[in-house]
C-alpha cells in the first residue's frame, strides 16, 4: 500500500516537472566562439546566451581567431566555473585556418598593405598556439569535453535536428569542417547567426575606413566562410562590422555592472574591454528581435581570390547575384541602442540560470 | 622425444621456438590505411586496392573512401562487395567526404568558360550515365550483403596514427578531402604517421595524350579539390612520395597483361580480369612502388604545391627546385620519374593472381 502511495507521488511529481518543461520550450543554442578571455565581447556573448532564461545552451565549441583555441578553451572553462555553470561542455574545435595562415598574411601585406588586426597573429602575439600565459581570472580545474567540435556538431544537430541554432561569433573554421564531413549538418540546423561581415562601414573607424570589406570573423579563414556561406541553412542572419561599430560599452554600464554582485556582473565589470559590442549585438539581436529597427536581405559571399580582395565580404541585392550557391541573409541593420543596453545590463545582473534537470 | 636429459629437450625445444619466430619476424608487416575515390567495378582504383591487400607486405587496418572518380556511397559499396569477393571483410570500409571542400561542379562550369573545358572531373561528368551524389545504380558485380563501418574517415585516420603512432603508411590514391580533413580536426595528425605515398599531381608528362599535353599541371586528384591538396602538403609528413601523371603514362594495362591476370582463378584475378579495361596504370603503379621501391629507377626531390588561386592555375600542381621554393609551408617530397617496366608488370601481375592472404 505504501508503496503504491510512493510510487503514484513520484508519477506525479515527473508529470509536472514534465509539463513545466513543456510550457518553457527553450531556445537550444550552440555558441561556437573565438572565445578569448578574460572578459571581451567573445566572452561577454557567451555570458548573455547563458545568463537568457529562455535557452539551453548545448555547448561551446571554440575556434582560434581573436586568440588560439587553448587559451580560449581555458578562458572559458574559468567564466563557467566563475558563474558556476561547468554542466556546459566547451569543446575544443579548429587551431588553425584552412588555408591562410601567419606567413601568407605577411607576404599578402607586401603587396596590398597592412591589416590591422589579425586576432592570434598580430605582430608580439606569442607564435605558440598551444601555450596558456598566465589567467588573471585564475586558471580552471574543469576540462575540456574530449570530443572535437565539429564532431560534437554533427551529433547535436542529428540529435536535435531543426532546433539548434548555431550561434557564430568567431571564424568558421568548425562549421566548415563540419559541413565537409556531414553534408546534411546545415540543413538539419535550426538557425545560423554569424556576427563576422561588413558591407558599407563608413567613414567613423580608421581600420575600416581603408579595409571596409574585411571582416575578421571572415577573413581569418575565407575558404570556412565560403564553404559556410554557400551552404543551405534554414536561415542566415548576420550582423556586421557596420552596425557594430555604432554600439559602445561605456564606462557607465561598466560602473554600474561593479555595483551589482552577481558574479556575472562582477566578472564582466572587472574584465571587460568596453567599446564595440561586436558579439553581443549579434547574441541579443537573436534573443529579442524587437530591438532591431531595421533589416534587409542580401546575398552573400567572400572573395577567395588570393589578391587584395582575399577574404572580402561579397553582397548583392537579389536578382545580381552570381547564383553559385550563395544564400539569402538576413542582415541586421540597425538596433535600438537604449534597448540593447538595457538588455545587457538585465541579463548580466540577473541571477544566472541553474543547470538544467536531467 | 628419445632423449630423456632436460638440457638437451630444453635445447630442442628452444631451437624449435626459435625457428617458429624467424619467419614471424621476418614478415612484420607495414601498417598501412588505403585512401582512395574506389569507384568499380575493377579499375584502377580497385586494381591499386587489391595489390595492396593481397601483398603479404601489408597490414591494411581500413579502406577510408571519399568522391573522386564517383561519388563516396557507390564507392563504398563496391568497395564492400570486392572484400566480399575476396574473401577479406575483416578490413572496415570507411566513408569519407562526399564533396571537396571549396570546389564544385557549379563553380567549375563557370571556370570552363573563363580558361576552357576540364576534361576528365570524375563523378561529376564520367559515370555511365553521371548521376547525383547519393545515388547508386546497380552493382553489376552483385550488392554487398555487409556494412560500412559506423565511423567517419577523418576520425578514424586520427584514430589509427594514435593507436600506431609512427607506423602507419597513408596510402592516397584520390583526392584529398578525407586527410585534410583528418589534419584540421588533428594537427598532430600527419606528424604521427610513417609516411604519405600519393597518386597525384602532374609536372610535364611527355606524352601526344591531348589530356595531359595541353594542361601538363592539371592531373585528376589534387585538382577536384584544390584546398585540401594545399591542405596536405602543407602539413609535416615525415615522408612523402608521389606518384605523378608523368610516370603514370609511361605506363599501359593492354589486353595481353588482362590475359595473364585472366589465367588465376582466385577470386580476386577473376574479378580484376572481368572488369579491367586498358590504360594507364595510375594508383596501381602508386601502390606496387610502395610494395617493391626498387621498381623505380629514378626519382627526384622538389618542393610541391597546389595552386588555390581561383584564376586559370586553380587546381594545378606547383613545384620548384630546393632553394627556389617560397617557404610558406609547403613540403619536400621525392617524385617518382621512372620505372623498369618488366618488373613493375610482372609484380602486378603477380600481387593480381596470388591467393589473397588471411581471405576467409
Amino acid at each position: 500500500m505504501v508503496r503504491s502511495i510512493r510510487s503514484a507521488s513520484a508519477a506525479l511529481l515527473l508529470l509536472a516537472a514534465a509539463a513545466s518543461l513543456s510550457a518553457q520550450s527553450k531556445r537550444r543554442v550552440i555558441i561556437d566562439q573565438d572565445a578569448r578571455g578574460p572578459g571581451s565581447t567573445d566572452q561577454q556573448s557567451i555570458l548573455l546566451l547563458i545568463q537568457a532564461p529562455q535557452t539551453e545552451v548545448l555547448g561551446i565549441t571554440v575556434v582560434s581567431g581573436d586568440q588560439w583555441r587553448d587559451e580560449e578553451v581555458a578562458h572559458t572553462l574559468r567564466t563557467l566555473e566563475i558563474i558556476g555553470r561547468t554542466d556546459i561542455p566547451v569543446v575544443p574545435g579548429a587551431i588553425f585556418p584552412l588555408v591562410n595562415s601567419r606567413e601568407d598574411v605577411e607576404r599578402w601585406e607586401k603587396l596590398y598593405g597592412k591589416v590591422v588586426y589579425k586576432g592570434a597573429w598580430n605582430p608580439g602575439y606569442r607564435p605558440d598556439p598551444y601555450a596558456i600565459p598566465p589567467m588573471p581570472e585564475g586558471a580552471p580545474t574543469t576540462k575540456p569535453s574530449a570530443e572535437d567540435a565539429a564532431h560534437f556538431l554533427i551529433r547535436m544537430v542529428h540529435q536535435y535536428p531543426h532546433e539548434i541554432t548555431i550561434y557564430a561569433g568567431g571564424p568558421l573554421t568548425n562549421l566548415a569542417l563540419a559541413t565537409a564531413l556531414d553534408p546534411e549538418f546545415p540543413r538539419l540546423a535550426q538557425e545560423l547567426v554569424f556576427m563576422g561581415p561588413i558591407i558599407n562601414p563608413g567613414p567613423a573607424d580608421p581600420e575600416f575606413y581603408q579595409a571596409p570589406r574585411r571582416g575578421f570573423n571572415c577573413w581569418w579563414d575565407p575558404e570556412a566562410t565560403r564553404i559556410v556561406f554557400r551552404s543551405p541553412w534554414p536561415k542566415i542572419t548576420v550582423t556586421t562590422i557596420d552596425i557594430s561599430i555604432k554600439t559602445d560599452l561605456t564606462k557607465a554600464m561598466i560602473g554600474d555592472l561593479a555595483k551589482s554582485g552577481s558574479p556575472v556582473a562582477q566578472y564582466v565589470s572587472k574584465y571587460t574591454h568596453g567599446g564595440y559590442m561586436w558579439d553581443e549585438l549579434a547574441a541579443e539581436a537573436w534573443l529579442d528581435p524587437s530591438i532591431v529597427t531595421k533589416e534587409q536581405f542580401l546575398y552573400m559571399d567572400i572573395s577567395l581570390d588570393r589578391g587584395p580582395s582575399y577574404g572580402d565580404t561579397l553582397a548583392w541585392p537579389a536578382g545580381s547575384q552570381p547564383g553559385l550557391g550563395e544564400q539569402r541573409v538576413h542582415i541586421i541593420d540597425e538596433i535600438d541602442n537604449a534597448k540593447l543596453d538595457r538588455l545587457f545590463m538585465e541579463l548580466m545582473t540577473r541571477p544566472t540560470p541553474p543547470a538544467p534537470s536531467k | 622425444m628419445n632423449s630423456s636429459h632436460p638440457f638437451v629437450k630444453h635445447l630442442v625445444i628452444s631451437a624449435l621456438f626459435l625457428a617458429a619466430a624467424i619467419p614471424i619476424l621476418a614478415q612484420e608487416k607495414n601498417k598501412v590505411i588505403i585512401d582512395q575515390d574506389c569507384a568499380g567495378p575493377g579499375g584502377t582504383d580497385m586494381q591499386a586496392v587489391l595489390a595492396i591487400v593481397n601483398s603479404t607486405k601489408a597490414d591494411v587496418l581500413g579502406i577510408t573512401v571519399m568522391t573522386g572518380d564517383a561519388w563516396r556511397d557507390e564507392e563504398v559499396q563496391h568497395t564492400l562487395r570486392l572484400l566480399e569477393i575476396i574473401g577479406r571483410t575483416d578490413i572496415p570500409v570507411v566513408p569519407g567526404a562526399v564533396f571537396p571542400i571549396v570546389n564544385s561542379k557549379e563553380s567549375t562550369a563557370r571556370w570552363e568558360k573563363l580558361y576552357g573545358k576540364v576534361v576528365y572531373q570524375g563523378a561529376w561528368n564520367y559515370g555511365k550515365p553521371v548521376h547525383g551524389p547519393f545515388e547508386v545504380p546497380p552493382l553489376p558485380e552483385g550488392a554487398p550483403t555487409t556494412k560500412a563501418a559506423n565511423e567517419d574517415a577523418a576520425h578514424f585516420l586520427i584514430r589509427m596514427v594514435r593507436q600506431y603512432p609512427h607506423q602507419v603508411t597513408i596510402y592516397a590514391g584520390g583526392p584529398l578531402m578525407n586527410l585534410a580533413l583528418a589534419q584540421m580536426i588533428d594537427p598532430e595528425f600527419a606528424s604521427l604517421t610513417k609516411e604519405l605515398i600519393v597518386m597525384g599531381g602532374s609536372i610535364h608528362p611527355m606524352t601526344d595524350d591531348p589530356e595531359f599535353a595541353t594542361t601538363p599541371r592539371r592531373e585528376f586528384n589534387f585538382w577536384l579539390d584544390p584546398e585540401s591538396s594545399y591542405k596536405v602538403f602543407h602539413s609535416p609528413w615525415p615522408r612523402i612520395v608521389v606518384t605523378t601523371v608523368d610516370i603514370s603514362v609511361k605506363t599501359n594495362m593492354d589486353k595481353n597483361l588482362i590475359a595473364q591476370i585472366a589465367k588465376s582463378s582466385t577470386p580476386a584475378a577473376q574479378y580484376v580480369a572481368k572488369y579491367a579495361q586498358t590504360g594507364y596504370l595510375w594508383d596501381e603503379l602508386a601502390a606496387a612502388a610502395w610494395l617493391d621501391p626498387s621498381i623505380i629507377t629514378k626519382t627526384t626531390s622538389v618542393y610541391m604545391d597546389i595552386s588555390v588561386d581561383h584564376g586559370p592555375s586553380y587546381g594545378d600542381t606547383l613545384v620548384w627546385m630546393p632553394g627556389s621554393q617560397p617557404g610558406l609551408g609547403e613540403q619536400q617530397v621525392v617524385v617518382q620519374e621512372d620505372l623498369d617496366k618488366d618488373k613493375f608488370y610482372s609484380e602486378f601481375v603477380e600481387l593480381m593472381t596470388r591467393p589473397t592472404p588471411k581471405a576467409r
